[in-house]
């Protein structure tokens, strides 16, 4: 219960107001729009400041009466321009993501998880140095180690391991493994004049050995750096090269073995091993602790046995986010929908497309509802296995559920039908009957592209921010969003980082910002055109507006007698509803036009399925249909609204 | 009005809270965010206070409301408050409030040293200097932040200073202390 409600409040006394503490409400001064007590204005002041700095709110060593004297803009701005600004960012580039952590630090120093999203961290150091700040959308970019772990696992270690430090662990096994290479490329060495068949008998051990020698390394990592590790096959590449020239020389056919040859692909194998882990000792913790997140340090990919970009999928994405032999990369395809264009997938039906799929996900109304924009965009995984691992090189590829397959055949999946002039059906479908609406691609690099480039994801962007800042829950108006949307976007055309920016301030200027205690189906802010209305409710007025308020906004024109831009009493006199009238010219109850315009809204027929003949976006229609659900729902059960 | 009772009425008001406003706005902010803004507030700059040992048990802040949960999309969890959750709330910021309550005497924990001089001062309860409405202002401060509005100021500091006026001043900063930290100003998400 709050204080103030266990006895009514009673005067405040009139004594010792000292000037550093809030003033009284009958002091208001007016420092900037909305008007606020300067109580109020601390409030704000203090929630500005935990946003904006990762949780650390108004301290003792904060100079609040200078801050009383800055405009709410000013103020915000002054907070954006702390270094803890960084890790908000970082957090806020986990929540948009859908990874946000607790808390990115302990007592000081960044946890691992803050490491494990690439383009959460490029993102935020590019805002804060005024960049790209669209590095977010990049599906591959660079890769952040996070400092090695400073404690060994008592579990993995072998008895010789006792006594020593994390650090001295794993130099012992990097080392181990270079004495491996050293012993072999030795070998080589005294017997370039021989047949080479000892050579062959030691390589054929060492083949054999290759996943105990991988578990010999790996016993000095955790779990997320195995994870780099295996990507980025540090252990594997080495071993697998020398085990395949291994398998080419040393076979029977062949009298004598390519001496020569086997010992200059043990010592490239050597090489590329010390190479990989000189870069990887870099980020040993007594080296390397990073103060905040423009410290973060990439990992040079090109001492890598693979080199190029790196995949931003990190180790948690790839467990949450697992693949099977069955599921054909669906449950990414969902996450990449939901994360970057904020489609839930709710099946809310399709336009009927101009050519059918097969399979019961293609002909089935209710799974076509969802698998028309699902299988295409899962087909951008399509050479990606278990733990998000590339397979695009190799025939087969293994699941998730360890379950493998031919990759041609998995792949032909996503092949488009012989005549079509795409190669893949893969991309982000809008339309499955309007093709020129869509925007194919086949690669992740194109994916990246899509998700820069198309409207929704800065939409999409804008909605989660609006949400990080305000609440989860709270409602926000159509068009407002556009209107945000809109300013965004201008301003991103020329400055990504700057938009985001303004794009804090408009929200934290906000009329919903400022509410203490916001309702959170009620919308406190509207489009600079809006028309204050006695419309329908907040939440579906700008779509309606926008999508069908051209045909229906008057009950004295077109088919349906139907005014979707005005909200009235309902005859029942407890329920409110559109102006809707029958043959008779009498209004519908709520229920009936709700229920017909649930019907348009599923309906797969082009001659049923409103709008008519206009594409809208599958996001505002999720958004309908859920109202009108909910609404319905409520009438059933004799709520009054 | 004893401890016990106020939060009682506190964990009540919790839940009906909840009843009224749904969801989000309404949810615990959670123990990690609650940590940091006491530690901002009365820590010294830079550091966290130890609040964990004040959890009934380890791990029981997973109860409190959590955004990490390994291996999969990381939403918000046992945010709305219940029944279980508000016994959990009330034994840790039982534990904490006596914790500062019994700094008077012996420093319990390290304090930053405007709220280690506010707390000094406070300690005199019942002295008439203990009383004064700036120094209760300064403390309510010091916990609650600017998170509550102002006649929750009000009715807190006049509570104390007729329910408790002649109490001990361990026992009554314990009461205040902990009167703050149930406030749903405090707990929940706004």
């Amino acid at each position: 219960m709050a204080a103030s409600q266990l006895r009514p409040p009673l005067q405040t006394p009139q004594n010792t107001s000292a000037p550093e503490r809030p003033h009284r409400a009958s002091e208001v001064v007016r420092v900037s729009s909305p008007a606020q007590s300067p109580w109020e204005k601390r409030w704000w002041i203090d929630k500005t400041a935990k946003l904006l700095r990762a949780g650390e709110g108004i301290g003792p060593d904060d100079d609040i009466e200078a801050l009383l004297k800055m405009s709410e803009e000013e103020i915000a701005r002054h907070f954006m321009n702390d270094p803890r600004f960084g890790d908000a960012l970082l957090d806020f580039n986990m929540y948009f993501i859908g990874f946000k952590a607790d808390d990115i630090k302990t007592d000081g120093a960044y946890n691992s998880h803050a490491f494990d999203f690439p383009n959460t961290i490029s993102a935020a150091q590019a805002l804060l140095s005024n960049g790209d700040y669209f590095k977010l959308f990049d599906l591959e970019g660079p890769l952040f180690l996070a400092p090695l772990r400073r404690e060994t696992d008592p579990e993995n270690m072998l008895p010789g391991d006792a006594g020593l430090t994390a650090a001295q662990l794993r130099r012992k096994v990097v080392n181990e493994l270079k004495v491996v290479f050293a012993n072999l490329g030795a070998s080589a060495a005294a017997q370039m004049s021989s047949n080479g068949q000892d050579l062959c008998r030691q390589l054929a051990d060492f083949g054999a050995r290759k996943d105990a020698l991988t578990e010999q390394v790996h016993r000095a990592f955790d779990d997320a750096e195995i994870f780099v590790l295996t990507r980025a096959q540090v252990v594997s590449w080495p071993l697998d090269s020398v085990a395949r020239a291994a398998r080419e020389e040393c076979v029977k056919y062949k009298p004598k073995a390519d001496v020569k040859r086997l010992a200059a692909a043990i010592q490239a194998a050597s090489e590329q091993f010390s190479t990989s882990f000189e870069e990887i000792l870099r980020f040993e913790p007594e080296a390397y602790e990073p103060e905040s997140v423009l410290d973060f340090k990439a990992v040079d990919l090109t001492a890598f046995p693979l080199g190029g970009k790196w995949l931003a999928f990190g180790y948690e994405q790839a467990v949450a986010l697992q693949n099977s032999s069955t599921n054909f990369n669906r449950k990414r395809s969902a996450y990449v929908l939901k994360r970057f264009f904020c489609d839930d997938l709710t099946p809310v039906g399709f336009e009927d497309p101009q050519e059918h799929v097969a399979g019961a996900h293609g002909s089935d109304t209710s799974c076509f509802a969802c698998h028309y924009k699902l299988d295409p965009m899962a087909g951008f995984f399509r050479g990606l296995g278990a733990q998000f691992y590339d397979y695009s090189r190799e025939r087969t590829i293994i699941f998730d559920d360890l379950a493998d397959d031919s990759r041609s055949r998995y792949e032909a999946t996503w092949r488009t039908r012989k005549g079509s002039s795409r190669k893949w059906n893969i991309g982000y479908v809008r339309s499955p009957r309007w093709e020129n609406q869509n925007s194919y691609g086949e690669t992740l690099g194109d994916l990246s592209k899509i998700i820069r480039e198309a409207p929704e994801p800065k939409r999409c962007l804008v909605k989660r921010l609006f949400e990080y800042m305000t609440a989860e829950n709270q409602t926000i108006d159509g068009g407002y969003l556009d209107h945000l949307t809109e300013a965004f976007a201008k301003e991103a055309a020329v400055s990504s980082s700057q938009a985001m920016k303004n794009a804090i301030v408009r929200i934290a200027k906000s009329q919903t910002y400022h509410e203490r205690n916001a309702e959170p189906q009620r919308c406190y802010d509207h489009a600079p055109d809006a028309t204050a209305a006695k419309g329908p409710p907040c939440r579906v007025a700008y779509i309606l507006q926008k999508n069908c308020a051209q045909c229906h906004g008057t009950i004295y024109g077109g088919d349906a007698s139907l005014d979707l831009g005005a909200w009235i009493t309902a005859p029942d006199g407890k329920n409110r509803t559109f102006p809707h009238l029958d043959d008779d010219m009498q209004q519908r109850p709520a229920q009936d036009t709700i229920t017909r315009m649930m019907e348009r809204l599923v309906s797969t027929d082009p001659k049923r399925r409103m709008p008519k003949n206009k594409i809208m976006s599958s996001q505002e229609r999720q958004e309908l249909y859920l109202w009108a659900q909910q609404e319905l729902s409520r009438i059933g059960k004799g709520d009054v609204q | 009005m004893k401890p016990l009772a106020v939060a009682l009425l506190a964990g009540v008001a919790l839940c009906a809270a909840v009843a009224d406003g749904a969801a989000q706005t309404s949810r615990f902010k959670g123990w990690a965010a609650i940590s940091k803004e006491l530690s901002t507030r009365i820590a010294p700059k830079g550091e966290m206070l130890d609040l964990d040992r004040f959890l009934p048990a380890a791990d029981m802040e997973d109860l409190l409301g959590r955004w990490s949960t390994f291996g999969s999309e990381h939403a918000f969890q046992n945010g709305l408050p219940n029944a279980i959750s508000i016994a959990i709330w009330h034994a840790t910021l039982s534990n904490f409030a006596t914790s500062v309550g019994a700094s008077c005497s012996a420093p319990q924990l390290e304090f930053h040293a405007k709220f280690a001089q506010t707390l000094k001062d406070l300690c005199s309860w019942p002295a008439a200097g203990a009383k004064a409405d700036a120094l209760l202002m300064d403390y309510w401060l010091a916990i609650m932040g600017y998170n509550a509005p102002e006649p929750e100021y009000v009715a807190w500091r006049d509570h104390f200073l007729a329910s408790y006026k002649d109490r001990p001043a361990a026992e009554t900063i314990t009461a205040m202390t902990l009167a703050i930290t149930m406030n749903p100003y405090f707990l929940l998400h706004k």
